[in-house]
């Protein structure tokens, strides 16, 4: 399957502010894929238009086909968007349920379950309620809650907030497999997240103000005077 | 009473729990087609006494939960006051007036005895195995498992206004003026809750 991400013009508006204008980028291939900037710079939006899970204007193609012509049930086949607060996404009596629900959707066998937690190390947790989990375990549920289908595409909106370094370790190493295999797109303001996973990255997308500041590969990542224009902190400013 | 007591005691396991969910509905059923069944006033208040003092003992006794049936009978005699002001103040048959009472009653406790002795899986397996439409199936059984969270979240809230300063105290004005600091930001929590869920759902192959 041919992995495949082509954005062109997309602009979202939200209670009449543009949040994302007129953004045109390809991404293609596997491999790591960061986009990067402050708060508030429309990174989280432009990873819910790529789930097509909000309106938008211009075009999305995921694998050569318009993101708006897949089923929802297609689509979460293809494409897994792990969402930023964990907590509200929840609604399952346990976690092991809430797991199997994008299996039970898209009609998988639900076998991969226990694989799935032993990868994210949340075996003992499967007959826990989901709303009684610490930050951690809950980002790394809904983690596996998504990934579980074994999509292409993979979408991770601050995939390591929350967590400490066990679960750290536990997510990156995860990225670190799946990169050879899936075109992984990483949202995030952590520099340093972005510098762990540097040799498996193809593409750093800076984002400012809604729009694309630079584009290029990890090397972006040591030009300190770049980072602080879009005030993202320096691996060398957390070391000062 | 308080919403996590109702999902602590639902997630026991007595011998009540186990009572298939047919039998355990029916206390309910019955009472909504009282008005139906027995057109005798006398029947119908003594059938309705009667459910309550079933269901009544059957918390006492093998739920053993004597706290939470009082805070139960301590809510409806609240009501209960209201409803008989109002009778007074306005007139009508009294007799009248405490049969809707112990109606409405009935209809709130046989249900709340069902949801609080019946597994939400189980309720699910059921109303799949009986053909309720799988769309409603996920909406009762998605606000159901949402109770617990969005009254941890009420609490979150008001321990994070209370750290800021805020008290409750016993004026009702200022009660209600002050209640506005945990009533706005909850309602500001749910909406949000209520929109990323629809994103984790669509996000995971729910239309």
């Amino acid at each position: 399957m041919e992995l495949c991400i082509d954005i062109q013009e997309l602009s979202v508006s939200y209670n009449g502010q543009n949040i994302l204008k007129n953004i045109n980028l390809r991404i293609e291939g596997p491999g790591i894929y960061f986009i990067i900037g402050p708060n508030g710079s429309g990174k989280s939006t432009l990873l819910r238009a790529l789930a097509n899970l909000i309106p938008f204007e211009g075009k999305i193609k995921i694998c050569n086909k318009d993101v708006r012509e897949f089923r929802r049930k297609e689509l979460a086949q293809v494409l897994g968007y792990v969402w930023q607060n964990p907590l509200y996404g929840f609604f399952e009596e346990t976690v092991e349920r809430e797991i199997q629900f994008i299996l039970k959707n898209i009609k998988k066998s639900l076998d991969k379950v226990r694989t799935i937690s032993q990868e994210f190390n949340i075996e003992h947790l499967l007959s826990r309620s989901p709303f009684y989990l610490s930050g951690g375990e809950a980002k790394r549920v809904s983690i596996a809650s998504v990934v579980v289908a074994d999509q292409n595409i993979l979408l991770l909106d601050e995939p390591e907030s929350a967590m400490d370094l066990d679960g750290i370790k536990n997510i990156l190493n995860f990225i670190h497999q799946k990169a050879d295999e899936k075109l992984i797109i990483i949202a995030t303001h952590n520099i340093l997240i972005a510098k762990k996973l540097s040799k498996k990255i193809r593409k750093i997308v800076f984002i400012k103000d809604g729009k694309i500041f630079s584009v290029g590969d990890a090397s972006l990542l040591d030009n300190d005077q770049l980072l602080e224009e879009i005030s993202v902190p320096s691996l060398n400013w957390w070391l000062k | 009473m308080t919403l996590l007591d109702f999902v602590r005691i639902q997630r026991k396991n007595t011998i009540i729990h186990r009572i298939p969910i047919p039998v355990k509905i029916l206390p309910f059923v019955y009472t909504i087609l009282v008005p139906f069944i027995c057109f005798l006033r006398q029947y119908q208040l003594i059938s309705l006494a009667l459910i309550m003092f079933t269901l009544s003992v059957l918390f006492i006794y093998p739920l053993k939960e004597i706290r939470y049936i009082v805070s139960i009978y301590i809510a409806y005699l609240s009501l209960g006051v209201i409803v008989l002001g109002t009778h007074i103040i306005f007139g009508g048959y009294l007799l009248e007036t405490v049969q809707r009472l112990l109606y409405i009653l009935t209809i709130g406790f046989s249900f709340l005895f069902f949801l609080s002795t019946t597994k939400i899986s189980d309720l699910e397996r059921f109303l799949k195995k009986i053909h309720f439409p799988e769309k409603i199936i996920n909406y009762l059984i998605t606000a159901y498992n949402l109770l617990p969270s969005v009254y941890f979240e009420l609490e979150e809230i008001s321990r994070a206004q209370m750290a800021r300063g805020l008290e409750l105290n016993r004026n009702p004005i200022t009660k209600v003026r002050r209640s506005l600091a945990i009533f706005i930001p909850f309602l500001f929590v749910t909406l949000l809750r209520s929109q990323q869920l629809d994103e984790s759902f669509k996000a995971r192959g729910r239309d």
